[in-house]
């Protein structure tokens, strides 16, 4: 089951709240 | 982390349920305030925010599948702890001791006692109960030692 990772921190803390989820963030850098 | 540990069927499932993944990339200016309020420094570094970005949880490091699934839970019920869910709280953890403990052996392995640690802090802050407490800590005694999480049941 893939996880489809959001990018834009404003809709993953819209899409928490009305999902009543926390928000798992992880840290990337690129190469 | 993305080839094993985050397909990992327990960890999948953990994330549908209780999470919303966001990943942040260091150069990218969407990210910089959140980065920067975060206080990112090093790579992979994880945390578990409530919906209000709070933290509760942070991990750096390469977590293979059962570690994952454990620092997840420790965010997940401490979160949902925060936000009046205690009962909920208290299923995630114990789902979580009862994977650790099935990957692992019982009562082994580097989470196992900071698992029962939380399971016993999330039960009292419902319960208030000091009974059930000490039965989660004792359990915590026995696998740590003297180790870390043995010291600070007090």
């Amino acid at each position: 089951m893939p996880i489809t990772w959001h990018d834009d921190p404003v809709a993953a803390l819209a899409e928490a709240t009305a999902s009543r989820r926390a928000v798992l963030v992880e840290v990337w850098k690129p190469g | 982390m993305d080839a094993v540990s985050y397909p990992d069927r327990a960890v999948a499932e953990l994330i549908g349920k209780w999470l919303v993944p966001l990943r942040l990339t260091f150069g990218n200016p969407l990210h910089r305030e959140m980065l920067r309020g975060l206080g990112a420094l090093w790579t992979p570094t994880l945390w578990v925010l409530d919906r209000n970005g709070r933290e509760f949880r942070r991990e750096t490091g390469y977590l293979e599948p059962s570690d994952l699934h454990s620092v997840l839970s420790e965010g997940v019920a401490l979160a949902l702890v925060s936000g009046g869910r205690a009962p909920e709280a208290e299923q995630v953890l114990d789902r979580a001791i009862g994977h650790y403990d099935a990957v692992h052996g019982a009562r082994n392995g580097s989470w196992a006692a900071s698992l029962r640690y939380w399971r016993g802090a999330v039960g009292y802050l419902r319960s208030g109960d000091h009974v059930a407490l000490d039965a989660w800590w004792d359990q915590v005694r026995l696998i740590d030692g003297n180790g870390p999480w043995a010291r600070r049941c007090v």
